[in-house]
């Protein structure tokens, strides 16, 4: 029969290997920031490019994003198998984790916004460039601050 | 009941501690088990084996020689029965 002390201890490896999908990752590579600016970049610039009235901007606006659909495809291929234990967005997260995916889900709508108002009034380079601009920063902030929430969640399971 | 009688497969700590790995993401790779649960590649694939037996994890391997690569997913039946284990671990402490 195993003592209390032993069943805490044993509670709390399991809350450490719950949390280990989410808090033990490689580090990103350097190319990602720049490159997750570019294809938000690329991407408000292709949609801005459909809504236009001139035919071969369309297509290229088309081949664009259908290229920038396959790329995330690729990436999120590449990730699983760099990471070795994608996160599941479904189940249950360590709270730290699931406060700062809270805040990435709400900057994602506000970037969403930002780029929906400036594609409706502003030409293709503008929504590029703002584009490039929020989808840097936004994932710059959510690099670090994950980085913060996945410290804090091994400091508490230590 | 003893918590072994609850469940002997899962009762094994490396066993206990690779289900819980599994519980947060939807397929763990070999590599990443070994590094968890910082034990041999022989014994993961021998502890993972006796989970498969029990029909609680799936394995996926894909690719052939050097690229290959295996990885692992629960199934429902391996996901009740560690929250079982769970559960009777939390209420043993009176939780």
């Amino acid at each position: 029969m195993e003592s209390d002390d032993e069943i805490r201890a044993q509670l709390r490896t399991l809350e450490r290997a719950e949390a280990a999908p989410y808090t033990d990752f490689r580090p990103t590579p350097r190319w990602f920031l720049p490159a997750a600016a570019l294809w938000g970049g690329a991407l408000a610039a292709f949609v801005r490019l459909s809504r236009s009235d001139s035919r071969p901007a369309e297509i290229v606006a088309v081949v664009g994003i259908i290229g920038l659909a396959a790329l995330i495809g690729a990436y999120v291929g590449w990730y699983q198998r760099y990471h070795g234990a994608t996160p599941s967005l479904l189940r249950r997260k360590p709270p730290e984790i699931r406060r700062v995916m809270a805040f990435y889900v709400v900057g994602a709508v506000v970037v969403l916004a930002v780029n929906a108002l400036t594609v409706a009034v502003a030409p293709w380079w503008v929504c590029a460039g703002v584009g490039f601009v929020t989808a840097g920063a936004g994932l710059w902030w959510y690099e670090r601050a994950y980085a913060a929430a996945a410290a804090a969640t091994k400091e508490r399971l230590a | 009941m003893s918590l072994a009688d609850l469940d002997a497969v899962i009762h094994a700590p490396k066993r206990l501690a690779a289900m819980a790995v599994l519980t947060g993401s939807d397929h763990v790779a070999f590599r990443f088990l070994v590094d968890h649960l910082d034990i041999t590649e022989s014994d993961l694939s021998k502890q993972m084996s006796a989970l498969e037996a029990a029909g609680y994890v799936k394995v996926h391997k894909s690719g052939r020689g050097r690229g290959s690569s295996t990885s692992y997913s629960l199934t429902s039946t391996g996901r009740s029965a560690y929250r079982r284990y769970r559960t009777a671990l939390q209420e043993l402490l009176g939780d």
